[in-house]
């Protein structure tokens, strides 16, 4: 999501840490945030699924997870989640004005 | 036993997690205890967004 690496700056002034994560190996990540331009956030490997499975985003028919966004507040608590159906993406201008309702 | 698919809610526990990132190393979400954390699922590297 190069959409949030050029925000990552307004999510860090609101003391908020960006995440992505997919399915992929740390080294298809690597090509892909070189080639897309995303430098600022961490990408996540989820190999195993786990977290998807946790998170209740877990795909079968791609054995990957589906689009989503959590925010997760400093209490660890879940404040906001949004799913996504085909061709929807998530807008950094809409999360980081939920980060701001915290 | 229900073969439901787990469901998070607003208000629940966000479960933790610890994962590789580039580079092998290790990220888990209690790392960022005392920050609010964003958490962007997307399906595979190469496709849109």
């Amino acid at each position: 999501m190069p959409a949030f690496d050029q925000r990552v700056a307004d999510f860090e002034a609101a003391n908020t840490q960006v995440l992505g994560i997919s399915t992929d190996s740390p080294f298809s990540h690597e090509n892909w945030a070189k080639s897309v331009g995303i430098s600022h956030y961490p990408l996540l490997s989820d190999v195993q699924r786990t977290a998807a499975k946790d998170y209740g985003v877990y795909w079968p028919d791609w054995n990957a997870n589906s689009r989503a966004t959590f925010l997760v507040d400093k209490s660890g608590k879940i404040r906001f989640i949004e799913k996504y159906g085909k061709g929807e993406l998530p807008d950094p201008d809409k999360i980081l004005a939920e980060v701001k309702k915290l | 036993m229900s073969t439901t698919a787990k469901t998070l809610n607003v208000g629940d526990a966000a479960p933790d997690f610890t994962l590789k990132t580039i580079g092998l190393k290790d990220v888990s979400l209690h790392d960022y205890k005392g920050k609010n954390v964003v958490i962007l699922f997307y399906p595979l590297d190469w496709t849109p967004g």
